[in-house]
């Protein structure tokens, strides 16, 4: 319903009908907030996916100082996600920061970091992947656990070597939860805000994402929160037929 | 292996976490300066003095009480939901994974429904 109005919270509210939408959809920064954002979620897919599973593969063959690397893999989660940004605000600084410190003691050419459009969406993404992996990690090390281990010695008896017993045992095994997490982690980075709003500002046309333009039509620049509503009703469409296609496509494979 | 394994783990996840302890002993001067230091050269343990009243005010309070509510109410609701979900096989059960689903799918900041 507050789509469909004016609304800034402080007089009353107008019926504008679909106006909010046309004036969202007519918005120059419609389309790079959605490209910003589809790029960021597949870049934490290559990053936020496949690393904590191959992590997780890892630390189950692991026999020693097991403990160690699952609290470690896992400490970062315990951290406040403004706090992860704001530890790596200070990594990145182009001037103090510890990278470019690191980097210019080794006499290798430094960077902007999340200045500088060519690397800022891929300093959000490695953020987001150190704060967020030590959970998918888990719960693959979870699944991993739970694969019955005569899968395995009949594999090798069948003379099947490490990736052939990764291919045809563990992936199989791992089907159900590999293809929820998809799910689940393309809904969350879809709605990513805070790494951006922290790291970049509202402003920066090359990290603004779809909730950052939400915040930037309730708070900042119209103050209107029908805006607001109907670019999130948008982004909810759109996660909703994604995931609708999606679990008609892998409903088969999971059955 | 094991201990390159060890050496990376320990570069990737512990040492920011150590970088966020190490910084908090710093004097603000210290912290600021453009070449930063491994191990503090003077250490300001008083900063987590001058942090405790913040930690023990209604700040405190109220995330004790976000965590108490949060663990006992919706997540067990949403776990019994599920489970009943998948154990009884009602009708329209897909209908009602999808709203759940759904839910998942409104961002954050559009749940704060404005007071009228």
């Amino acid at each position: 319903v507050l789509s469909f109005q004016q609304d800034n919270l402080v007089t009353d509210p107008v019926w504008v009908g679909l106006d909010n939408y046309r004036n969202v959809v007519t918005d120059p920064l419609f389309v790079t907030a959605w490209v910003n954002t589809f790029k960021f979620t597949g870049l934490a897919l290559v990053f936020g996916y496949a690393v904590p599973f191959v992590l997780a593969v890892l630390l189950n063959e692991l026999r020693h100082f097991k403990g160690f690397f699952r609290l470690a893999v896992y400490l970062p989660v315990m951290l406040p996600p403004i706090v992860s940004v704001l530890l790596w605000q200070y990594f990145y600084d182009p001037g103090a920061g510890l990278f470019n410190t690191v980097l210019s003691g080794l006499h290798l050419p430094t960077s902007a970091w999340t200045q500088d459009a060519s690397t800022a969406m891929i300093s959000l993404v490695f953020v987001s992947t150190w704060a967020n992996m030590g959970g998918a990690t888990i719960i693959y090390l979870a699944g991993l656990q739970n694969i019955p281990g005569e899968l395995y010695e009949a594999a090798e008896i069948d003379g099947a070597g490490l990736w052939q017993r990764l291919r045809h045992v563990t992936l199989p095994q791992m089907r159900f939860i590999l293809l929820v997490m998809l799910l689940l982690q393309i809904i969350a980075t879809m709605q990513v805000f805070i790494e951006p709003y922290q790291l970049t500002g509202t402003t920066t046309p090359s990290t603004i994402t779809v909730m950052i333009l939400v915040y930037r039509y309730a708070f900042t620049v119209n103050n209107d929160f029908g805006l607001a509503a109907a670019m999130s009703v948008l982004l909810f469409v759109v996660l909703g037929l994604f995931s609708a296609v999606y679990l008609r496509i892998t409903r088969g494979r999971t059955d | 292996v094991l201990t390159l394994t060890t050496v990376l783990f320990t570069l990737a996840f512990v040492f920011p976490l150590y970088w966020m302890f190490a910084s908090a002993l710093k004097s603000p001067a210290e912290f600021a300066q453009p070449d930063p230091t491994l191990v503090p050269q003077s250490f300001h343990p008083e900063t987590y003095k001058q942090a405790g009243p913040g930690w023990t005010s209604r700040t405190s309070s109220s995330t004790r009480s976000t965590t108490r509510s949060g663990l006992a109410g919706p997540d067990r609701h949403r776990r019994g939901r599920g489970v009943r979900a998948v154990e009884l096989r009602p009708m329209f059960g897909n209908v009602v994974l999808a709203m759940m689903l759904a839910s998942l799918m409104l961002p954050a900041s559009a749940l704060l429904i404005p007071p009228t």
